[in-house]
């Protein structure tokens, strides 16, 4: 939306101009008095109108604020449940008396996604993660918190909405077991009313790119875990979704499923510009799709960045791995860095990055080296260190 | 365009349902025997009784034939589309597997009336009640009163969809399988005569669990014909109905916590 901004009935400079992501930010300081706040889709600005003078009228030129797809501010989701005593009488006592329990899923949380970025969520299980993606798509309905995806309330559930959005779970599947992938593809045509054209269209690139196209008049009972999320993957993508919510779809899959399945992800976010959130354990994934990751512990962000600062900042560690052709004492390999594994004739050994280059040179000439390798240290061994801090 | 979609849908949806079966043949062939079966026993009781006395409530046998043909019509076309989805609410809710019906652009309780439709589950159904009530008019003679008996007949499935939908929302608050056998067992008693229910059980069948205008008011009129109060309670009371279910449901979606995260 063009915004045109008229010096001299709001001064420009010298003023509090605010500008808010958010339509109802709790932490927003309150509005004084002669300020006017006014929303646009998820933007929110506040001026402060003062007393006109005549000054020369012209216009500022047009500069586009960029508009988050995903906006979420200040998120909670508190689910309550009961304790049940074990066994028989626990059950009877539970009838008339139960001990009610409350669980923060998510606490707090806020971040925003632009469009076409590749979202990593990452987190222990029970982080929230998938508490948060339920969350975004519309299936639950916050406790706390402004969420705004693609200008629309996910909680309101619009049609319009649901239309522009995909949630893959890969635990989940939205295919019709008794019945070939097709016919599960048909229903959606006609759910998301995609035309005969578009419907083909897409049929035949997804099918071809992901090597399905032998298996969708299969009935999907007898589809192998990975060869079933590669139809799933089709189902989610037919109606072509702005925002695609992923979580874990390469679970339960063997190498070259999830090799796969990633590199038609990797493509299809690079040619389509679709924003996606994915929640994964496997760190391959996180690695090979993400240009951001979000740590989430205990409801909780505790890390929000792009994955090349996460590694720089936080892999400021080498891993060197050495063979060497005599046996060498633990308290020798101790003067190199901390000892990770050790045995007689091999240890793998931590170094501070900055001091590589002596603690090789040390290592070369003071031990009998037979060969050694240099790695960074693995985004996995990053992250349970976050975890490990809590 | 919404009603071209929907019709589409439930065209696609009965197509698929009726794949499924196919796929069980037997299975289909072995509930359809037993639906005759339970029809014929139905019957029988009902001639059995007749045997004893003229009227029961006031209601001669061929009139009775028009509520139990009421009865079935209603019967078979409820379980045959609505009640088969709504009764799967339960283990959606349990297993979580009402997400994937959320996040698409759907009407949920709209949806779940056509979804698992099975056409050829209620035939034999439909043909029996239309077969009874063709039977009935034929002793009555009053053919003229079909108009009418569509107008409520509306309104009764209007109500009873309504009733189904409340009981299923239970499952937002006490994930209930059983819900099944709460459908079956109360609606079960719209067979008899509602005049037979007096005072405050006559009450309850007419206002609270409103079986009187789902089966005994469209079979009446087909042989009494229009009654102004009659038609107004019974539109009255399916607007009530609608909107206590509808709001209960959208009330119980709002709480709808998912499973597995």
């Amino acid at each position: 939306m063009r915004w045109l901004l008229r010096a001299g009935t709001a001064e420009y400079s010298g003023t509090r101009v605010r500008t808010d992501r958010t339509r109802a930010n709790p932490s927003s300081p309150p509005l004084g008095k002669g300020e006017e706040t006014h929303s646009l889709l998820s933007l929110q600005i506040t001026y402060k109108l003062l007393p006109t003078t005549p000054q020369p009228t012209f216009l500022l030129p047009y500069n586009p604020l960029p508009m988050s797809t995903i906006s979420v501010q200040h998120l909670s989701k508190t689910f309550e449940y009961y304790k049940k005593p074990e066994g028989l009488k626990g059950s009877i006592t539970s009838l008339f008396h139960r001990v009610k329990l409350t669980k923060e899923a998510v606490k707090d949380i806020s971040f925003e996604v632009e469009q076409g970025e590749f979202l990593g969520f990452i987190g222990p299980n029970g982080a929230g993660k998938t508490t948060t993606l339920k969350m975004l798509s519309g299936i639950l309905t916050p406790t706390q918190g402004t969420l705004s995806v693609l200008g629309f309330n996910p909680t309101q559930r619009k049609d319009d909405f649901k239309k522009k959005i995909s949630l893959l779970m890969g635990q989940k599947s939205a295919l019709w077991m008794t019945l070939p992938a097709m016919e599960t593809l048909r229903l959606l045509q006609r759910i998301y009313e995609i035309s005969e054209g578009i419907f083909q269209k897409r049929l035949k690139e997804f099918s071809r790119l992901l090597d399905v196209q032998d298996l969708l008049q299969v009935q999907v009972r007898k589809l192998s875990l990975g060869q079933r999320m590669k139809c799933e993957l089709m189902a989610a993508l037919l109606h072509g979704p702005k925002v695609l919510f992923l979580d874990e779809p390469t679970i339960g899959l063997d190498i070259v499923s999830q090799k796969k399945i990633r590199e038609f992800l990797q493509e299809y976010n690079r040619k389509e510009k679709v924003t996606i959130l994915l929640t994964s354990h496997s760190m391959a994934d996180i690695e090979n799709l993400c240009g951001r990751i979000v740590v989430i512990n205990e409801g909780q962000i505790v890390l929000d960045d792009t994955l090349k600062a996460v590694l720089r900042t936080f892999g400021s560690r080498k891993v060197v791995t050495v063979s060497f052709s005599e046996e060498v004492s633990r308290k020798d390999v101790s003067r190199l860095g901390q000892i990770l594994r050790r045995e007689p004739f091999e240890a793998e050994i931590s170094m501070p990055a900055d001091k590589l280059k002596e603690r090789i040179a040390l290592l070369v000439s003071a031990f009998p080296v037979r060969d050694f390798s240099i790695q960074d240290v693995a985004l996995e061994e990053i992250i349970v260190g976050l975890f490990q801090k809590g | 365009m919404r009603l071209k979609q929907t019709f589409s849908l439930f065209m696609c949806c009965a197509r698929f349902e009726l794949m499924a079966r196919m796929e069980s043949a037997l299975a289909f062939g072995l509930i359809t025997v037993g639906m005759l079966v339970k029809i014929a026993f139905t019957l029988i009781f009902f001639q059995a009784l007749y045997g004893q006395v003229n009227t029961i409530g006031g209601w001669t046998l061929s009139q009775t034939y028009l509520l139990l043909g009421t009865f079935f019509l209603i019967e078979s076309i409820s379980w045959a589309t609505y009640i088969r989805g709504f009764n799967r609410l339960s283990g959606f809710i349990e297993r979580g597997e009402l997400d994937r019906f959320l996040v698409q652009p759907v009407r949920l309780r709209g949806f779940l009336m056509y979804r698992f439709i099975d056409v050829f589950f209620c035939l034999p159904e439909v043909f029996a009640g239309i077969g009874l009530v063709v039977y009935g008019l034929m002793e009555t003679g009053t053919w003229a009163y079909l108009p009418v008996y569509f107008f409520y007949l509306a309104c009764a499935f209007v109500l009873h969809w309504s009733v189904i939908l409340l009981l299923s929302t239970i499952n937002f608050y006490v994930v209930f399988p059983q819900t099944y056998f709460l459908y079956s067992e109360i609606l079960k008693l719209g067979r008899y005569p509602a005049s037979i229910y007096k005072g405050a059980v006559g009450l309850v069948f007419s206002i609270v669990i409103p079986l009187t205008f789902i089966y005994s008011v469209p079979a009446e009129a087909l042989f009494k014909g229009f009654s102004l109060w009659t038609a107004l309670a019974a539109v009255g009371l399916s607007i009530l109905f609608y909107a206590l279910a509808v709001t209960c449901w959208n009330r119980g979606i709002q709480r709808y916590e998912s499973a597995n995260g």
